[in-house]
């Protein structure tokens, strides 16, 4: 049976024209949101396939609550950091730090504090925070917090892709950007003070790295946090 | 009492076969809160196995 007939206009299918994983595709998901829309979800199916798998499925929220696994593989913690309260960031890298076997790897990646684009905006005397984010790092604070979780740093690096897609585009513009020549075509077809900045900016954090808008880090777990979070941050 | 539009976006990719019928599921789930302002986006992360065409 089709979904869309069953639920007919409650239900809102669109398709994307590449696969950009979750967490660009769910950016580009909101570009279809109504106007009107005051909160947002993020619903996972894959989350109720795993339980009807007979995976085991945890819901917890990681500032509060321990996850309740030691023996995971592999934690990929990607865009969450920075909408942690910073209080309980450390928290969070601890439990998940507790859920991981030793060897155990552990996949981040968290917007860069330190980049061209959010200086430039300071500069300009505007908040260079994303203003659904309560706290973004420099690459140390994060290397700092992830040793002290119980990792080894396996690798450390900045990331280009955010400074090629975060801009304001047509949808059908914004699919098609793979290079610096389509984000000047965006800037030129839609000249918007954030769309020029970006494409100013470019040619510039593609030579340095440390200016680039987004911190990967990789590392593996190689003795369980001794950090008491609670304790240290009361 | 006003209730403010909640949005709820559920991304899919190669769904219809890894996911078939909880598709489905996670739909109703979204769908049948109790909160009555609601809409749901189902996003197809361009998907090779028909789950566009199986939403659709």
């Amino acid at each position: 049976m089709l979904i869309k007939n069953k639920y007919s206009d409650k239900v809102k299918v669109i398709r994307l024209l590449k696969n950009y994983g979750y967490c660009l595709g769910n950016n580009l998901a909101l570009k279809y949101v109504s106007k009107d829309t005051e909160y947002i979800l993020f619903q996972n199916p894959d989350a109720i396939l795993a339980k009807n798998c007979g995976v085991d499925v945890i819901k917890c929220d990681i500032e509060r609550d321990e996850l309740g696994v030691a023996d995971a593989d592999c934690a990929v913690f990607t865009e969450v950091l920075e909408h942690l309260h910073y209080y309980r960031a450390l928290v969070a890298l601890v439990r998940i730090s507790r859920a991981l076997r030793v060897k155990g790897h552990l996949i981040l990646t968290t917007p860069n504090i330190a980049s061209l684009f959010r200086r430039l905006r300071l500069l300009l005397g505007k908040q260079p925070i994303y203003k659904y984010h309560v706290r973004e790092y420099t690459v140390d604070e994060v290397l700092e917090m992830v040793r002290e979780a119980g990792f080894d740093v396996v690798k450390a690096y900045y990331s280009i892709v955010n400074d090629l897609t975060h801009i304001d585009a047509e949808h059908n513009d914004y699919l098609k950007i793979s290079g610096y020549r389509d984000l000047i075509k965006v800037a030129v077809k839609r000249s918007t003070k954030l769309n020029i900045l970006r494409a100013l900016v470019y040619p510039i954090v593609k030579l340095v790295p440390s200016l680039r808008q987004l911190i990967v880090v990789i590392g593996v777990k190689v003795r369980e946090p001794s950090v008491k979070p609670f304790e240290r941050w009361g | 009492m006003s209730y403010p539009k909640v949005s709820i976006v559920i991304l899919i990719y190669n769904a219809k076969s890894t996911l078939g019928e909880v598709l489905d599921k996670a739909i109703r789930s979204a769908l049948n809160q109790d909160y009555p302002n609601i809409e749901i986006i189902v996003a197809d992360n361009n998907s090779s196995d028909g789950t566009y065409e199986y939403v659709n």
